[in-house]
């Protein structure tokens, strides 16, 4: 395990990744979802009219949180969903007031393709919406109460005059009870008339019953009278019918009975004039008791009039003062414009529309789920086709053949796009066949999208293999590029939940870019001219992402090629100055290879030796103790410079020793000689 | 006069504080085996890597002839430098480092295909080159084995056709029997030869002495970052060594004795390498007289004995010892 964190750590990429890699995601991430602020959204509304109602609706959309546009027709709203320029759409009706039997219907529309987002957005607005109906509902039932109160002081009032009223009918009441006592002492006498009219009946029923055995008489005889006359005319045949008739008539005649019906008939009629008589009579007592009555009748009557009179008036005043009190409450209440209570109590009523012709999670997710596919698929085998490459033993060979950059790079990508593409055709068959995904009726469109799409993860994945050199590195490079881009995406948390900054950033995410594109052509049937400006977007994120790892293929190519000859100059404390300066690994020793060196050194490593304490000086006071030479040289700063003392110092070493014998060597001191100049003052002193 | 095709114009490279190339001047000339010894460091594969472009020079330039002029033996025709013709250098040149270079997924005959056609040969010359690659490399039967599968030395060998495949002019060979047992390498000079018979001219490097000693027409000797020498082995050997080589095998073999009764002013050193004595003198005769009167005189039978010049390994130590001496360094042991 020591061995293989050893191993690991030791390449500077590995290293880099797993430690920068989570701290990377882990800020990003942070940053863009470490709020609590509401989300950032864009709501569309249209409305035949401005009215006030419709305002107060508006009025309800928290403008921090939601952009509210309007739109001159309903289509134009719900196509701006659909190229995700708003969120939703809010429909209002036409003639949106509050009126009795009308329905008002506020329609919401949103694309469901949206699941992190939609379900708050709707929330978010139908509860301002809520709201908005119950500020209404509150002031329609505010002015009913405040007509009820208006009525309550009216009825009052009225009660009032009703009590008034049942007071002075309580007067009338005593004045008519006085009365009555008044009338009741007025008696008309009627026993004699009626003990007369008794007498009258009775004879007038006598009179009525002889009469009529006397019409019956009169009937029969007139009966056999006509019989006569019929045998008369008749032949002597009929001769005993008419002996009949004539026994018959004979038989009135001895019996008398003519006779005696009209004797009783006139005994009748004289019990009747008697009768009459006595009625006359009767009824000429009772006038005068009527008379008497009526007199009685007019004095009371007389009296009442101006109390009763009096008192009726009053009363027909006050009962039109109650029957104006009641008009007036019927009028207010007649002014209540919204009476039924389903408009009071819910006045809209509000539908959720989806704009997608989907209806399965599986159709709202399926562009998303293609991207999400094409990018894992592309990034991760365009890098691991990269890295093959470059771990190959051929890789060095590739650099020995006459071929363009361009060739190697052009037949990754191609390789990247015929695998993705198959890979991803096969998907998309299924998913069309199998679950009826939205392709075919925008599949022109939709291919160049995902071959477009395509590009972008192929070439960064193919960035993201230049970078690394082990497959292991490249994999946890390419799992975090990935995951920071879904993370940076609507697929998890919608994007608008993000600060505004990092969703600038978070939309230039080509997961969301293309997932966006994918999304409006299949779910949508959106046409290129809507979407030219996201699929030109989407190629020239590709250029720049192909432009960006071509100059990282070159800048690894020549790092490869460079390393060939990789040694860098490392010069620490524990450098060992004496075999510092090399000559084919074998130590220089004289100022003649110093400046072999020197000469052969680029100016990156030369300005690295005279840096600080000065490589060169130290070495000119270790191996060849000459302080004086090493001042000097610490003073120049140009190559030629140095070169020059170098070369001076040799031809003097070379005069000196041809006239002298060589000086006694200045005896070694570690100490001294690091400081430089101490030594050569102690020199000095010496 | 020798054509040339590459030259060496005091050609300086420095890695940090270590000079590895001073100043090398140097002509490579065309149908050569031409051999590049050093000790292991001492700058070979920089050499190489230079020679194609590969590794940039701090100073100097490296030429080399064009393609169409390789025919005229005028040295004084206009070389181009090898750091700005790098496509013409890659046609001209092959290149077949220490390690062998092409894919193990693909098949003897793909990867030969593969890289003829990143050479922008036709299909046909592809065809032609590969047959004639896979019959002198000894690969036909291996042609459809895939190249993981293929044992060390058939490996070597596909990454030398590798190199061949564009037919170069020039083939550029780093330590290419370093990891090959006794057996394999010496199959393998025979493979060499037969490229150079072919007309390509070969810049082979290695530390192996005896390699160069028997494949190369001249040998340059890279030491303290300068070529110290070039020419042909025996020039070499004249020039750094005067010595003549001894070996001799007796029985019962008490060299002990001889050696010490052997006492002659002119005998460089003397070596018992197993069964044999070797002596190194500048007076081969002189010596070989006296060694067999004293074989006789101390009771010893003659198996053999052999007159030979000493070996470049000699060449190339006392060579290194001298430097070392001028230099003031350390004595090592490479």
């Amino acid at each position: 395990m020591y061995k293989n964190f050893k191993i690991l750590f030791r390449s500077k990429s590995s290293a880099l990744v797993i430690i920068l890699g989570p701290l990377v995601l882990i800020i990003l991430v942070g940053l863009a979802f470490s709020n609590s602020s509401a989300l950032s959204v864009n709501v569309g509304y249209h409305s035949y009219e401005d009215n006030e109602l419709v305002n107060s609706y508006i009025s309800q959309i928290d403008t921090e949180t939601y952009t509210l546009q309007k739109y001159s027709s309903i289509e134009e709203c719900k196509e701006n969903i659909k190229l995700s320029s708003i969120h939703a759409c809010i429909s209002f009706p036409q003639d949106f007031e509050i009126t009795n039997n009308k329905t008002n219907e506020i329609i919401f529309y949103v694309d469901k393709s949206k699941i992190n987002l939609v379900y708050n957005i709707i929330d978010t607005v139908k509860r301002g919406f809520s709201l908005a109906s119950s500020n209404l509902s509150m002031e329609l039932t505010g002015n009913i109460l405040e007509i009820l109160v208006l009525n309550k002081q009216g009825i009052l009032l009225t009660q009032e005059d009703l009590d008034e009223l049942i007071e002075l009918n309580e007067e009338l009441k005593e004045e008519s009870f006085d009365m009555q006592k008044k009338l009741n002492t007025i008696v008309i006498d009627t026993k004699e008339a009626s003990k007369t009219s008794g007498s009258i009946s009775s004879a007038g029923y006598a009179l009525r019953d002889n009469l009529k055995d006397f019409k019956d008489l009169s009937n029969e005889v007139l009966d056999e009278a006509v019989l006569l006359e019929t045998y008369g005319v008749a032949a002597p045949s009929q001769q005993d019918n008419w002996s009949d008739t004539t026994n018959l008539l004979f038989d009135y005649n001895d019996d008398a009975v003519i006779f005696y019906a009209w004797n009783d008939t006139e005994g009748a009629r004289l019990a009747l004039m008697s009768s009459v008589s006595g009625l006359t009579g009767s009824v000429t007592m009772m006038l005068d008791d009527v008379d008497e009555a009526k007199k009685n009748i007019n004095r009371v009557s007389e009296s009442l009039k101006d109390d009763i009179d009096a008192g009726i008036d009053e009363k027909i005043d006050m009962i039109g003062d109650i029957k104006n009190d009641l008009a007036g409450i019927t009028a207010l209440i007649d002014n209540i414009e919204i009476s039924e209570a389903e408009s009071i109590v819910n006045p809209i009523t509000t539908t959720i529309e989806t704009i997608n012709p989907q209806n399965t999670h599986l159709g709202y997710l399926f562009p998303s789920l293609i991207v999400l596919l094409i990018m894992f698929i592309s990034i991760l085998l365009s890098s691991n086709l990269i890295l093959m490459e470059k771990n190959s033993k051929a890789y060095f060979r590739n650099f020995t053949t006459p071929t363009n950059d361009s060739l190697f790079i052009l037949s990754t990508y191609l390789t990247g796009i015929v695998m993705t593409t198959f890979q991803i055709a096969l998907v998309l068959v299924i998913a069309a066949l199998l679950f009826k995904a939205p392709i075919l009726d925008n599949l022109g469109l939709i291919v160049v999208l995902v071959f477009i799409i395509e590009s972008v993860f192929i070439f960064i994945g193919m960035a993201i293999g230049y970078v690394f050199n082990s497959e292991e590195t490249a994999m946890i490079g390419a799992i975090s590029i990935t995951s920071l881009f879904l993370l940076l995406s609507d697929l998890i948390l919608p994007l608008e939940s993000m600060p505004p900054y990092i969703l600038k950033v978070a939309k230039l995410n080509p997961f969301v870019l293309g997932s966006e594109t994918l999304r409006e052509a299949m779910l949508f049937n959106v046409k290129y001219e809507f979407l030219k400006s996201d699929l030109w977007t989407l190629i020239g994120f590709s250029m720049v992402i192909l432009l960006l790892m071509i100059a990282i293929q070159q800048v690894m190519k020549f790092t490869y090629l460079s390393s060939f000859d990789r040694k860098k100059v490392k010069i620490s404390k524990k450098t060992n100055i004496k075999d510092y300066f090399k000559i084919n690994n074998e130590s220089v020793t004289d100022l003649d290879g110093l400046i072999k060196v020197i000469r052969h050194m680029s100016e990156k490593d030369f300005k690295k030796h005279i840096k600080g304490k000065n490589v060169i000086a130290r070495w000119i006071v270790e191996v060849q103790k000459n302080i004086e030479l090493a001042e000097k040289v610490k003073e120049k700063k140009k190559k030629e410079d140095i070169i020059f003392l170098l070369k001076r110092a040799m031809s003097a070493a070379t005069a000196a020793q041809v006239a002298t014998p060589p000086p006694a060597p200045v005896q070694k001191d570690e100490k001294s000689a690091e400081a430089g100049i101490s030594v050569e003052k102690k020199i000095e002193k010496k | 006069m020798s054509n040339v095709i590459l030259r060496f114009k005091d050609v300086a490279k420095q890695y940090g504080n270590n000079l590895v190339l001073d100043h090398v001047n140097l002509d490579i000339f065309a149908g050569e085996i031409f051999g590049i010894i050093g000790a292991s460091g001492s700058g070979k594969t920089t050499l190489l890597s230079s020679m194609i472009g590969f590794l940039k020079i701090d100073s100097g330039d490296i030429l080399f002839k064009e393609e169409h002029l390789l025919d005229f033996y005028d040295n004084q025709q206009p070389f181009r430098s090898v750091f700005k013709k790098q496509n013409e250098v890659k046609r001209i040149f092959g290149f077949a480092s220490q390690e062998p270079s092409f894919y193990t997924k693909l098949t003897v005959y793909e990867n030969l295909d593969y890289f003829g056609s990143l050479y922008g040969l036709s299909k046909p010359d592809r065809r032609t080159n590969i047959i004639t690659l896979l019959n002198l490399m000894g690969l036909v039967t291996a042609k459809d084995v895939l190249a993981d599968h293929l044992s060390g030395g058939m490996q070597k060998r596909l990454d030398i056709a590798c190199a061949l495949i564009h037919d170069p002019k020039v083939l550029i060979l780093d330590e290419p029997t370093a990891d090959l047992d006794p057996f394999l390498r010496k199959h393998f000079w025979k493979l060499i030869k037969k490229i150079n018979k072919k007309g390509t001219t070969i810049v082979l490097a290695s530390h192996n002495l005896q390699e160069l000693e028997t494949l190369c027409n001249r040998i340059s000797i890279l030491h303290q970052s300068k070529i110290v020498s070039v020419g042909t082995p025996d020039q070499l050997k004249d020039k750094y060594s005067k010595d003549e080589e001894i070996h001799l095998e007796t029985f019962p073999g008490n060299y002990k004795k001889l050696i010490g009764s052997l006492q002659h002013k002119n005998i460089t050193k003397m070596e018992n390498k197993g069964t044999e004595l070797v002596i190194y003198t500048s007076q081969a005769e002189k010596v070989l007289h006296e060694l067999l009167h004293l074989i006789e005189k101390n009771n010893e039978s003659l198996i053999d004995v052999r007159l030979s010049k000493p070996s470049l390994d000699e060449v190339f130590l006392s060579l290194a010892k001298k430097s070392r001496k001028k230099l003031g360094g350390k004595e090592k042991d490479d």
